[in-house]
Protein backbone atom coordinates (compact mmCIF):
# COMPACT_ATOMS: atom_id res chain seq x y z
CA UNK A 1 0.00 0.00 0.00
CA UNK A 2 2.73 2.22 0.79
CA UNK A 3 5.99 1.81 -0.30
CA UNK A 4 9.22 4.41 0.28
CA UNK A 5 12.53 3.75 -0.72
CA UNK A 6 14.92 6.33 0.76
CA UNK A 7 12.75 8.97 1.05
CA UNK A 8 15.29 12.13 2.02
CA UNK A 9 13.00 15.44 2.72
CA UNK A 10 13.83 18.79 4.89
CA UNK A 11 12.79 22.50 5.38
CA UNK A 12 15.74 24.27 4.18
CA UNK A 13 19.08 23.16 1.75
CA UNK A 14 21.50 20.89 3.07
CA UNK A 15 19.52 20.09 6.41
CA UNK A 16 17.49 17.06 5.84
CA UNK A 17 15.03 16.25 8.54
CA UNK A 18 13.71 12.64 6.67
CA UNK A 19 16.85 10.88 5.89
CA UNK A 20 17.27 8.17 3.35
CA UNK A 21 13.67 6.50 5.14
CA UNK A 22 12.23 3.26 3.49
CA UNK A 23 9.82 1.22 4.11
CA UNK A 24 7.01 -0.91 2.84
CA UNK A 25 3.42 -0.71 4.55
CA UNK A 26 0.89 -3.37 3.76
CA UNK A 27 -3.02 -2.88 3.36
CA UNK A 28 -4.28 -3.77 7.18
CA UNK A 29 -0.97 -2.70 8.62
CA UNK A 30 -0.75 -0.70 12.00
CA UNK A 31 2.64 1.52 12.30
CA UNK A 32 3.54 3.58 14.60
CA UNK A 33 6.31 6.13 14.01
CA UNK A 34 8.25 7.38 17.36
CA UNK A 35 11.27 9.84 17.60
CA UNK A 36 12.39 12.63 19.71
CA UNK A 37 10.94 16.19 19.49
CA UNK A 38 12.16 17.48 15.43
CA UNK A 39 13.42 13.80 14.57
CA UNK A 40 11.12 13.97 11.55
CA UNK A 41 7.69 12.55 12.86
CA UNK A 42 5.49 14.57 11.76
CA UNK A 43 6.97 15.51 8.57
CA UNK A 44 7.48 12.15 7.09
CA UNK A 45 4.03 12.13 7.64
CA UNK A 46 3.43 14.25 5.66
CA UNK A 47 5.67 13.23 3.02
CA UNK A 48 3.95 10.25 2.63
CA UNK A 49 0.85 12.17 2.18
CA UNK A 50 1.66 13.42 -0.30
CA UNK A 51 1.62 17.28 0.98
CA UNK A 52 5.53 17.94 -0.08
CA UNK A 53 7.50 16.29 -2.51
CA UNK A 54 10.55 14.63 -0.88
CA UNK A 55 13.90 15.77 -2.18
CA UNK A 56 14.82 12.48 -3.28
CA UNK A 57 13.96 8.65 -3.07
CA UNK A 58 10.62 6.74 -4.67
CA UNK A 59 7.10 6.41 -3.10
CA UNK A 60 4.46 4.37 -4.36
CA UNK A 61 0.75 4.46 -2.86
CA UNK A 62 -1.69 2.13 -3.94
CA UNK A 63 0.65 0.70 -6.74
CA UNK A 64 0.60 4.42 -7.69
CA UNK A 65 4.22 5.89 -8.19
CA UNK A 66 4.01 9.31 -6.62
CA UNK A 67 6.57 11.95 -7.43
CA UNK A 68 6.25 13.08 -10.85
CA UNK A 69 2.38 14.04 -10.48
CA UNK A 70 1.58 17.11 -10.21
CA UNK A 71 -0.32 18.92 -7.91
CA UNK A 72 -4.15 18.24 -8.67
CA UNK A 73 -3.39 14.74 -9.34
CA UNK A 74 -1.46 14.47 -5.49
CA UNK A 75 -4.55 16.49 -4.67
CA UNK A 76 -7.00 14.07 -6.15
CA UNK A 77 -5.02 10.89 -4.69
CA UNK A 78 -5.12 12.47 -1.25
CA UNK A 79 -8.43 13.07 -1.68
CA UNK A 80 -9.40 9.52 -2.74
CA UNK A 81 -7.63 7.59 -0.47
CA UNK A 82 -5.58 9.31 2.34
CA UNK A 83 -6.89 10.16 5.44
CA UNK A 84 -5.22 12.22 7.71
CA UNK A 85 -5.72 12.78 11.45
CA UNK A 86 -4.01 16.00 12.99
CA UNK A 87 -2.75 16.46 16.39
CA UNK A 88 -5.09 18.93 17.04
CA UNK A 89 -8.57 18.56 15.90
CA UNK A 90 -8.57 21.73 13.20
CA UNK A 91 -12.21 22.19 12.99
CA UNK A 92 -13.18 25.23 11.37
CA UNK A 93 -15.19 26.38 14.32
CA UNK A 94 -17.54 28.51 13.06
CA UNK A 95 -19.22 25.52 10.85
CA UNK A 96 -21.41 22.82 12.25
CA UNK A 97 -20.06 19.46 12.85
CA UNK A 98 -21.39 17.90 9.96
CA UNK A 99 -20.17 20.67 7.52
CA UNK A 100 -16.68 19.88 9.29
CA UNK A 101 -17.24 16.31 8.68
CA UNK A 102 -18.12 16.18 4.87
CA UNK A 103 -15.35 18.98 4.22
CA UNK A 104 -13.71 16.57 2.41
CA UNK A 105 -16.16 14.99 0.12
CA UNK A 106 -16.31 18.77 -2.07
CA UNK A 107 -12.22 17.74 -2.97
CA UNK A 108 -13.13 14.15 -4.19
CA UNK A 109 -16.30 15.86 -5.75
CA UNK A 110 -18.52 13.45 -3.90
CA UNK A 111 -22.54 14.51 -3.48
CA UNK A 112 -23.19 16.18 -0.50
CA UNK A 113 -26.16 13.98 0.04
CA UNK A 114 -24.26 11.18 0.58
CA UNK A 115 -21.78 12.30 2.43
CA UNK A 116 -24.29 13.82 4.97
CA UNK A 117 -25.31 10.03 4.98
CA UNK A 118 -22.19 8.75 5.93
CA UNK A 119 -20.86 11.46 8.35
CA UNK A 120 -23.86 11.30 10.04
CA UNK A 121 -23.21 7.48 10.45
CA UNK A 122 -19.72 7.72 11.25
CA UNK A 123 -20.45 10.36 14.28
CA UNK A 124 -23.01 7.85 15.28
CA UNK A 125 -20.14 4.74 15.46
CA UNK A 126 -17.51 7.03 17.03
CA UNK A 127 -20.31 8.60 19.85
CA UNK A 128 -20.29 11.77 18.94
CA UNK A 129 -23.02 12.69 21.06
CA UNK A 130 -24.08 16.23 19.72
CA UNK A 131 -26.34 17.84 17.31
CA UNK A 132 -24.59 17.39 13.92
CA UNK A 133 -26.05 20.96 13.02
CA UNK A 134 -24.37 22.89 15.78
CA UNK A 135 -21.49 24.82 15.39
CA UNK A 136 -18.39 22.87 16.50
CA UNK A 137 -17.10 25.74 18.41
CA UNK A 138 -17.76 24.70 22.02
CA UNK A 139 -16.57 20.66 21.30
CA UNK A 140 -14.55 19.07 24.14
CA UNK A 141 -11.37 18.19 22.90
CA UNK A 142 -12.04 14.36 23.04
CA UNK A 143 -15.29 15.18 20.96
CA UNK A 144 -13.55 17.07 18.61
CA UNK A 145 -10.89 14.61 17.69
CA UNK A 146 -13.33 12.04 17.38
CA UNK A 147 -15.29 14.64 14.75
CA UNK A 148 -11.34 14.79 13.19
CA UNK A 149 -11.25 11.04 13.05
CA UNK A 150 -14.88 11.03 11.41
CA UNK A 151 -13.56 13.22 8.87
CA UNK A 152 -10.69 11.81 7.91
CA UNK A 153 -12.76 8.13 7.23
CA UNK A 154 -15.58 10.06 5.41
CA UNK A 155 -13.96 9.16 2.21
CA UNK A 156 -13.20 5.78 3.46
CA UNK A 157 -9.49 5.87 3.01
CA UNK A 158 -7.22 3.21 2.05
CA UNK A 159 -4.24 5.27 3.96
CA UNK A 160 -4.33 6.82 7.01
CA UNK A 161 -2.11 9.19 8.49
CA UNK A 162 -2.23 9.99 12.28
CA UNK A 163 -0.05 12.73 13.57
CA UNK A 164 -0.29 12.15 17.13
CA UNK A 165 -3.80 11.61 17.18
CA UNK A 166 -4.20 10.47 21.08
CA UNK A 167 -1.84 13.35 22.15
CA UNK A 168 -4.14 16.17 23.40
CA UNK A 169 -6.87 13.50 24.68
CA UNK A 170 -7.88 11.86 27.60
CA UNK A 171 -7.80 8.02 28.09
CA UNK A 172 -11.28 7.30 27.55
CA UNK A 173 -11.23 9.70 24.12
CA UNK A 174 -7.76 7.85 23.32
CA UNK A 175 -9.40 5.02 23.47
CA UNK A 176 -12.10 5.58 21.00
CA UNK A 177 -9.50 6.98 18.64
CA UNK A 178 -7.23 4.13 19.34
CA UNK A 179 -9.75 1.58 19.04
CA UNK A 180 -11.25 3.22 15.59
CA UNK A 181 -7.46 3.24 13.99
CA UNK A 182 -7.53 -0.27 14.92
CA UNK A 183 -10.27 -1.35 13.49
CA UNK A 184 -9.60 0.54 10.07
CA UNK A 185 -6.47 -1.15 9.73
CA UNK A 186 -8.51 -4.50 10.28
CA UNK A 187 -10.65 -3.80 7.49
CA UNK A 188 -7.23 -3.28 5.38
CA UNK A 189 -6.12 0.30 5.48
CA UNK A 190 -2.76 0.89 6.06
CA UNK A 191 -2.73 3.05 9.09
CA UNK A 192 0.39 4.95 9.89
CA UNK A 193 0.44 6.67 13.33
CA UNK A 194 3.42 9.09 14.53
CA UNK A 195 3.19 9.00 18.78
CA UNK A 196 5.28 10.02 21.64
CA UNK A 197 2.96 7.14 23.46
CA UNK A 198 5.20 4.24 23.71
CA UNK A 199 2.20 2.03 25.23
CA UNK A 200 0.56 3.25 22.06
CA UNK A 201 3.57 2.24 19.91
CA UNK A 202 3.98 -1.14 21.37
CA UNK A 203 0.50 -1.45 20.12
CA UNK A 204 1.32 -1.53 16.90
CA UNK A 205 1.91 -4.22 14.14
CA UNK A 206 5.65 -2.46 13.82
CA UNK A 207 7.71 0.78 15.37
CA UNK A 208 9.60 2.70 13.48
CA UNK A 209 12.58 4.89 15.20
CA UNK A 210 13.44 8.18 14.13
CA UNK B 1 -15.92 18.41 -13.70
CA UNK B 2 -19.07 20.42 -13.65
CA UNK B 3 -20.14 19.01 -10.43
CA UNK B 4 -16.82 19.33 -8.69
CA UNK B 5 -16.82 22.84 -10.10
CA UNK B 6 -19.96 23.33 -8.45
CA UNK B 7 -19.48 21.58 -5.45
CA UNK B 8 -16.52 23.97 -5.01
CA UNK B 9 -18.55 26.98 -5.69
CA UNK B 10 -21.15 25.65 -2.83
CA UNK B 11 -18.34 25.26 -0.65
CA UNK B 12 -17.68 29.11 -1.47
CA UNK B 13 -20.81 30.12 -0.59
CA UNK B 14 -20.18 27.89 2.89
CA UNK B 15 -16.86 29.94 3.08
CA UNK B 16 -18.58 33.60 2.57
CA UNK B 17 -21.50 32.67 4.81
CA UNK B 18 -19.20 31.84 7.80
CA UNK B 19 -16.49 34.51 7.37
CA UNK B 20 -19.13 37.37 7.73
CA UNK B 21 -16.74 40.08 8.40
CA UNK B 22 -14.68 39.94 5.23
CA UNK B 23 -18.06 39.24 3.14
CA UNK B 24 -19.38 42.19 4.99
CA UNK B 25 -16.71 44.61 3.75
CA UNK B 26 -16.35 43.01 0.52
CA UNK B 27 -20.42 43.88 -0.34
CA UNK B 28 -19.95 47.17 1.01
CA UNK B 29 -16.99 47.85 -1.91
CA UNK B 30 -19.05 46.16 -4.82
CA UNK B 31 -22.08 48.29 -3.30
CA UNK B 32 -19.91 51.69 -3.04
CA UNK B 33 -18.38 51.71 -6.48
CA UNK B 34 -21.32 52.06 -9.18
CA UNK B 35 -23.07 53.73 -6.45
CA UNK B 36 -20.63 56.37 -6.03
CA UNK B 37 -19.64 56.47 -9.83
CA UNK B 38 -22.96 56.36 -10.84
CA UNK B 39 -24.15 59.39 -8.40
CA UNK B 40 -21.43 61.87 -9.33
CA UNK B 41 -21.51 60.48 -13.00
CA UNK B 42 -25.46 61.95 -12.66
CA UNK B 43 -24.32 64.99 -11.36
CA UNK B 44 -21.96 65.56 -14.45
CA UNK B 45 -24.41 64.28 -17.11
CA UNK B 46 -26.75 66.89 -15.44
CA UNK B 47 -23.86 69.69 -15.80
CA UNK B 48 -23.27 68.56 -19.16
CA UNK B 49 -26.74 68.45 -20.29
CA UNK B 50 -27.35 71.90 -19.51
CA UNK B 51 -23.99 73.37 -21.10
CA UNK B 52 -24.44 71.69 -24.07
CA UNK B 53 -28.13 72.99 -24.07
CA UNK B 54 -27.07 76.24 -23.67
CA UNK B 55 -24.15 75.22 -26.38
CA UNK B 56 -27.18 74.17 -28.70
CA UNK B 57 -29.25 77.26 -28.11
CA UNK B 58 -26.60 79.36 -28.79
CA UNK B 59 -26.16 78.20 -32.38
CA UNK B 60 -24.52 75.22 -33.09
CA UNK B 61 -27.19 74.41 -34.64
CA UNK B 62 -27.35 76.60 -37.57
CA UNK B 63 -25.81 76.76 -40.70
CA UNK B 64 -26.17 80.06 -43.13
CA UNK B 65 -25.94 79.91 -46.88
CA UNK B 66 -25.49 83.27 -48.00
CA UNK B 67 -25.21 84.53 -51.92
CA UNK B 68 -22.04 87.01 -52.34
CA UNK B 69 -22.63 90.28 -52.91
CA UNK B 70 -22.99 90.61 -56.74
CA UNK B 71 -23.99 86.86 -57.43
CA UNK B 72 -27.20 85.91 -58.66
CA UNK B 73 -28.91 84.91 -55.45
CA UNK B 74 -30.91 82.04 -53.73
CA UNK B 75 -33.78 80.92 -55.44
CA UNK B 76 -37.03 81.07 -52.88
CA UNK B 77 -37.33 77.28 -54.39
CA UNK B 78 -33.99 76.12 -52.55
CA UNK B 79 -35.59 77.07 -49.05
CA UNK B 80 -38.67 74.26 -50.02
CA UNK B 81 -35.91 72.39 -50.94
CA UNK B 82 -33.65 72.40 -48.03
CA UNK B 83 -36.53 71.83 -45.68
CA UNK B 84 -37.42 69.14 -46.74
CA UNK B 85 -33.74 67.62 -45.91
CA UNK B 86 -33.90 64.65 -43.30
CA UNK B 87 -32.32 66.63 -39.95
CA UNK B 88 -34.02 69.91 -41.05
CA UNK B 89 -35.99 71.20 -38.26
CA UNK B 90 -36.65 74.91 -39.72
CA UNK B 91 -35.63 77.03 -42.48
CA UNK B 92 -35.66 80.94 -43.46
CA UNK B 93 -34.52 82.62 -46.25
CA UNK B 94 -34.03 86.26 -46.17
CA UNK B 95 -33.66 88.18 -49.45
CA UNK B 96 -31.69 91.49 -49.59
CA UNK B 97 -32.82 94.33 -46.95
CA UNK B 98 -33.59 97.81 -48.44
CA UNK B 99 -34.96 100.75 -45.96
CA UNK B 100 -38.24 101.74 -46.40
CA UNK B 101 -40.77 104.12 -44.32
CA UNK B 102 -44.04 104.71 -43.66
CA UNK B 103 -46.33 107.49 -44.55
CA UNK B 104 -46.71 109.01 -41.17
CA UNK B 105 -43.35 110.66 -40.59
CA UNK B 106 -41.32 107.40 -38.53
CA UNK B 107 -37.83 106.50 -38.82
CA UNK B 108 -36.41 103.91 -41.79
CA UNK B 109 -36.93 100.64 -41.36
CA UNK B 110 -35.07 97.76 -43.23
CA UNK B 111 -37.38 95.70 -45.05
CA UNK B 112 -36.52 91.86 -46.07
CA UNK B 113 -38.29 89.41 -48.27
CA UNK B 114 -38.81 86.31 -46.12
CA UNK B 115 -38.96 82.58 -46.79
CA UNK B 116 -40.19 80.95 -43.64
CA UNK B 117 -40.61 77.07 -43.83
CA UNK B 118 -41.13 76.38 -40.02
CA UNK B 119 -39.04 79.03 -38.68
CA UNK B 120 -39.80 80.60 -35.13
CA UNK B 121 -41.93 83.53 -36.69
CA UNK B 122 -45.42 83.82 -35.97
CA UNK B 123 -47.16 85.89 -38.40
CA UNK B 124 -51.03 86.99 -38.25
CA UNK B 125 -52.77 89.00 -40.71
CA UNK B 126 -55.67 89.61 -42.90
CA UNK B 127 -53.92 89.33 -45.91
CA UNK B 128 -50.33 87.84 -47.35
CA UNK B 129 -50.19 90.57 -49.94
CA UNK B 130 -48.29 93.22 -47.85
CA UNK B 131 -46.00 93.70 -45.40
CA UNK B 132 -45.78 92.56 -41.69
CA UNK B 133 -44.56 94.29 -39.07
CA UNK B 134 -43.37 93.54 -35.39
CA UNK B 135 -43.76 95.80 -32.33
CA UNK B 136 -40.09 97.11 -32.19
CA UNK B 137 -40.38 97.80 -36.15
CA UNK B 138 -43.96 99.55 -36.43
CA UNK B 139 -43.22 101.84 -33.16
CA UNK B 140 -39.64 102.78 -35.74
CA UNK B 141 -41.92 103.65 -38.52
CA UNK B 142 -43.80 105.32 -36.94
CA UNK B 143 -47.54 102.93 -36.78
CA UNK B 144 -49.89 103.11 -34.09
CA UNK B 145 -51.28 99.34 -35.06
CA UNK B 146 -49.68 96.53 -37.71
CA UNK B 147 -51.70 98.57 -40.13
CA UNK B 148 -50.40 101.14 -42.49
CA UNK B 149 -48.79 102.04 -45.97
CA UNK B 150 -44.63 101.77 -46.76
CA UNK B 151 -44.50 104.26 -48.85
CA UNK B 152 -40.88 104.32 -50.25
CA UNK B 153 -41.97 100.89 -51.88
CA UNK B 154 -45.81 101.26 -52.21
CA UNK B 155 -46.46 98.29 -50.40
CA UNK B 156 -49.43 98.19 -47.37
CA UNK B 157 -49.04 96.40 -43.62
CA UNK B 158 -51.17 94.20 -43.64
CA UNK B 159 -50.57 92.73 -40.25
CA UNK B 160 -47.85 91.62 -37.02
CA UNK B 161 -45.26 89.03 -36.99
CA UNK B 162 -43.02 88.21 -34.02
CA UNK B 163 -39.77 86.22 -34.15
CA UNK B 164 -38.02 84.23 -31.63
CA UNK B 165 -35.00 83.20 -30.83
CA UNK B 166 -32.33 82.49 -32.28
CA UNK B 167 -34.30 84.85 -34.64
CA UNK B 168 -35.15 87.86 -32.30
CA UNK B 169 -32.82 90.18 -34.60
CA UNK B 170 -35.53 90.06 -37.34
CA UNK B 171 -37.78 92.04 -35.17
CA UNK B 172 -36.27 94.79 -36.52
CA UNK B 173 -36.95 94.82 -39.70
CA UNK B 174 -40.22 94.99 -41.67
CA UNK B 175 -41.01 91.98 -43.35
CA UNK B 176 -42.80 90.68 -46.47
CA UNK B 177 -43.22 86.79 -47.67
CA UNK B 178 -42.12 85.43 -50.26
CA UNK B 179 -44.78 83.91 -52.77
CA UNK B 180 -42.62 83.63 -55.90
CA UNK B 181 -40.26 80.61 -55.86
CA UNK B 182 -38.10 82.08 -58.66
CA UNK B 183 -37.00 85.22 -55.93
CA UNK B 184 -33.53 85.64 -55.16
CA UNK B 185 -32.97 85.68 -51.10
CA UNK B 186 -29.34 86.88 -50.40
CA UNK B 187 -29.24 84.11 -47.24
CA UNK B 188 -30.78 81.23 -46.07
CA UNK B 189 -30.97 79.86 -42.68
CA UNK B 190 -31.02 76.52 -42.36
CA UNK B 191 -31.61 74.79 -38.02
CA UNK B 192 -30.91 71.05 -37.86
CA UNK B 193 -32.94 69.29 -35.31
CA UNK B 194 -29.75 67.49 -33.53
CA UNK B 195 -26.23 69.31 -33.51
CA UNK B 196 -25.01 65.98 -34.86
CA UNK B 197 -26.46 66.45 -37.91
CA UNK B 198 -24.07 69.64 -38.93
CA UNK B 199 -21.61 68.64 -41.10
CA UNK B 200 -23.64 65.94 -42.74
CA UNK B 201 -26.35 68.85 -43.74
CA UNK B 202 -23.71 71.13 -44.46
CA UNK B 203 -22.49 68.49 -46.79
CA UNK B 204 -26.08 68.23 -48.33
CA UNK B 205 -26.37 71.54 -48.85
CA UNK B 206 -23.48 72.11 -51.02
CA UNK B 207 -24.69 69.25 -53.25
CA UNK B 208 -28.65 70.57 -53.40
CA UNK B 209 -27.16 74.07 -54.57
CA UNK B 210 -23.79 74.46 -54.90
CA UNK B 211 -24.14 73.12 -58.78
CA UNK B 212 -27.33 75.61 -59.57
CA UNK B 213 -25.03 79.11 -58.52
CA UNK B 214 -21.29 77.80 -58.15
CA UNK B 215 -19.10 79.70 -56.13
CA UNK B 216 -20.72 82.57 -55.34
CA UNK B 217 -22.53 80.94 -51.74
CA UNK B 218 -20.61 80.12 -49.05
CA UNK B 219 -21.98 78.53 -46.02
CA UNK B 220 -21.38 79.04 -42.62
CA UNK B 221 -21.68 77.53 -39.56
CA UNK B 222 -19.93 77.70 -36.16
CA UNK B 223 -17.46 75.17 -35.91
CA UNK B 224 -16.05 76.79 -32.65
CA UNK B 225 -19.32 75.89 -30.73
CA UNK B 226 -19.25 72.46 -32.09
CA UNK B 227 -15.67 72.02 -31.03
CA UNK B 228 -16.86 73.44 -27.35
CA UNK B 229 -19.49 71.15 -27.23
CA UNK B 230 -17.57 68.12 -27.92
CA UNK B 231 -14.86 69.41 -25.97
CA UNK B 232 -17.77 69.91 -22.51
CA UNK B 233 -18.56 66.06 -23.76
CA UNK B 234 -14.94 65.05 -23.34
CA UNK B 235 -14.43 66.40 -20.53
CA UNK B 236 -17.09 65.14 -18.83
CA UNK B 237 -16.42 61.81 -20.25
CA UNK B 238 -12.66 61.94 -19.68
CA UNK B 239 -13.91 63.10 -15.79
CA UNK B 240 -16.45 59.97 -15.55
CA UNK B 241 -13.24 57.54 -16.76
CA UNK B 242 -10.94 58.63 -14.35
CA UNK B 243 -13.55 58.68 -11.44
CA UNK B 244 -14.90 54.87 -12.30
CA UNK B 245 -10.88 54.25 -12.80
CA UNK B 246 -10.15 55.92 -9.34
CA UNK B 247 -13.04 53.84 -7.64
CA UNK B 248 -12.00 50.63 -9.34
CA UNK B 249 -8.49 51.12 -8.29
CA UNK B 250 -9.50 52.06 -4.78
CA UNK B 251 -11.88 49.08 -4.56
CA UNK B 252 -9.57 46.50 -5.99
CA UNK B 253 -6.68 47.66 -3.32
CA UNK B 254 -8.91 47.56 -0.62
CA UNK B 255 -10.92 44.35 -1.53
CA UNK B 256 -6.73 43.04 -2.08
CA UNK B 257 -5.89 43.91 1.59
CA UNK B 258 -9.32 42.57 3.04
CA UNK B 259 -8.82 39.01 1.46
CA UNK B 260 -5.20 39.10 1.54
CA UNK B 261 -5.68 39.68 5.73
CA UNK B 262 -8.49 36.81 5.70
CA UNK B 263 -6.43 34.29 3.92
CA UNK B 264 -3.20 35.07 6.22
CA UNK B 265 -5.56 34.39 9.18
CA UNK B 266 -6.80 31.51 7.93
CA UNK B 267 -4.01 29.68 6.92
CA UNK B 268 -4.57 26.55 9.09
CA UNK B 269 -7.56 26.65 7.46
CA UNK B 270 -5.52 26.48 4.08
CA UNK B 271 -3.26 24.20 5.09
CA UNK B 272 -6.24 21.68 6.11
CA UNK B 273 -7.90 21.87 3.26
CA UNK B 274 -5.38 20.83 1.41
CA UNK B 275 -4.43 17.90 3.35
CA UNK B 276 -7.85 16.95 2.78
CA UNK B 277 -7.45 16.78 -0.65
CA UNK B 278 -7.87 20.80 -2.25
CA UNK B 279 -5.53 21.01 -4.97
CA UNK B 280 -4.24 24.63 -5.44
CA UNK B 281 -6.45 25.31 -8.17
CA UNK B 282 -9.34 24.50 -5.86
CA UNK B 283 -8.08 26.74 -3.35
CA UNK B 284 -7.88 29.67 -6.02
CA UNK B 285 -10.96 28.82 -6.90
CA UNK B 286 -12.45 29.12 -3.44
CA UNK B 287 -10.76 32.15 -2.51
CA UNK B 288 -11.54 34.28 -5.63
CA UNK B 289 -15.74 32.58 -6.04
CA UNK B 290 -15.66 33.17 -1.96
CA UNK B 291 -15.08 36.94 -2.94
CA UNK B 292 -16.81 37.26 -5.90
CA UNK B 293 -20.28 36.45 -4.21
CA UNK B 294 -20.67 39.21 -2.16
CA UNK B 295 -19.05 41.52 -4.28
CA UNK B 296 -21.73 40.51 -7.08
CA UNK B 297 -24.51 40.88 -4.56
CA UNK B 298 -22.60 44.32 -3.08
CA UNK B 299 -22.61 45.51 -7.05
CA UNK B 300 -26.14 44.26 -7.77
CA UNK B 301 -27.36 46.84 -5.28
CA UNK B 302 -25.12 49.30 -5.87
CA UNK B 303 -25.99 49.65 -9.49
CA UNK B 304 -29.53 49.76 -8.96
CA UNK B 305 -29.58 52.85 -6.36
CA UNK B 306 -26.68 54.44 -8.15
CA UNK B 307 -29.46 53.97 -11.59
CA UNK B 308 -32.56 55.18 -9.11
CA UNK B 309 -30.68 57.80 -7.94
CA UNK B 310 -29.33 58.54 -11.33
CA UNK B 311 -32.92 58.57 -13.18
CA UNK B 312 -34.23 60.62 -10.67
CA UNK B 313 -31.75 63.37 -11.36
CA UNK B 314 -32.33 62.85 -15.02
CA UNK B 315 -36.25 62.70 -14.75
CA UNK B 316 -36.11 59.76 -16.00
CA UNK B 317 -34.84 56.25 -16.15
CA UNK B 318 -31.17 56.33 -17.01
CA UNK B 319 -29.41 54.19 -19.61
CA UNK B 320 -28.97 51.12 -17.63
CA UNK B 321 -25.81 50.20 -19.84
CA UNK B 322 -23.76 52.32 -17.50
CA UNK B 323 -25.10 51.07 -14.51
CA UNK B 324 -24.64 47.41 -15.57
CA UNK B 325 -20.82 48.47 -16.44
CA UNK B 326 -19.97 49.74 -13.64
CA UNK B 327 -21.10 47.05 -11.79
CA UNK B 328 -19.76 44.43 -13.65
CA UNK B 329 -16.24 46.36 -13.35
CA UNK B 330 -16.26 46.75 -9.96
CA UNK B 331 -16.86 42.59 -9.54
CA UNK B 332 -14.31 42.06 -11.70
CA UNK B 333 -11.68 44.42 -9.99
CA UNK B 334 -12.71 42.44 -6.30
CA UNK B 335 -12.20 39.50 -8.00
CA UNK B 336 -9.12 40.43 -9.81
CA UNK B 337 -8.07 42.18 -6.43
CA UNK B 338 -8.48 38.30 -4.45
CA UNK B 339 -6.33 36.66 -7.10
CA UNK B 340 -2.65 37.46 -5.76
CA UNK B 341 -3.96 36.72 -2.38
CA UNK B 342 -5.94 33.31 -3.32
CA UNK B 343 -2.34 32.47 -5.34
CA UNK B 344 -0.26 33.52 -2.14
CA UNK B 345 -3.00 30.96 0.08
CA UNK B 346 -2.77 28.20 -2.72
CA UNK B 347 0.82 28.27 -2.59
CA UNK B 348 1.85 28.24 1.20
CA UNK B 349 3.49 25.12 2.49
CA UNK B 350 0.81 23.10 4.67
CA UNK B 351 3.51 21.77 6.44
CA UNK B 352 4.68 24.91 8.27
CA UNK B 353 0.89 25.94 8.85
CA UNK B 354 -0.32 21.97 10.03
CA UNK B 355 2.75 20.90 12.11
CA UNK B 356 2.36 21.66 15.95
CA UNK B 357 6.01 22.45 17.69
Amino acid sequence: MIEARDLTFGYSRGRPVVRGWSATIEAGDKVAVVGASGSGKSTLLYVLGTLVRPWSGHLRLAGQPVERLGDGERSALRAARIGFVFQDALLDPRRSVLDNVVEGAVYRGAPRRAALARARELLDRMGVDVEAGRPATNLSGGQAQRVALCRALLNEPSIILADEPTGNLDQANARVVEDELSRQAGAGAAVVLVTHDEALASRCDRVFRL
Amino acid sequence: MIRAVGLILAESARVALAARAVTGLVLLLGFVVPASALAVAGRNVEGQAAVLNRLDDAGSRILTIVSEAGGPGLPAAAADRIASLEGVAWVLGLGRASDVRAGGGGGPVPLRAVRSIRAPVAVSGASRQGAFVSEESARRLGLAGGFGWLSTINVPVVGWFRAVYPLGALNTFAIVPVEDEEQPLERIIVAVSDVAWVEQTSAHLRDLIGGAIGDSVSIEWSPELLAARASVRDEVARRDRLLVLALLASAAILAGIVVFTWTLGARRDFGRRRALGASRSQLVLLVVTATAMPALAGAALGSLAGWAYLSAQLGGPADPRFALAVGTLAVLACCGASIPPALLAAGRDPLRVLRVP
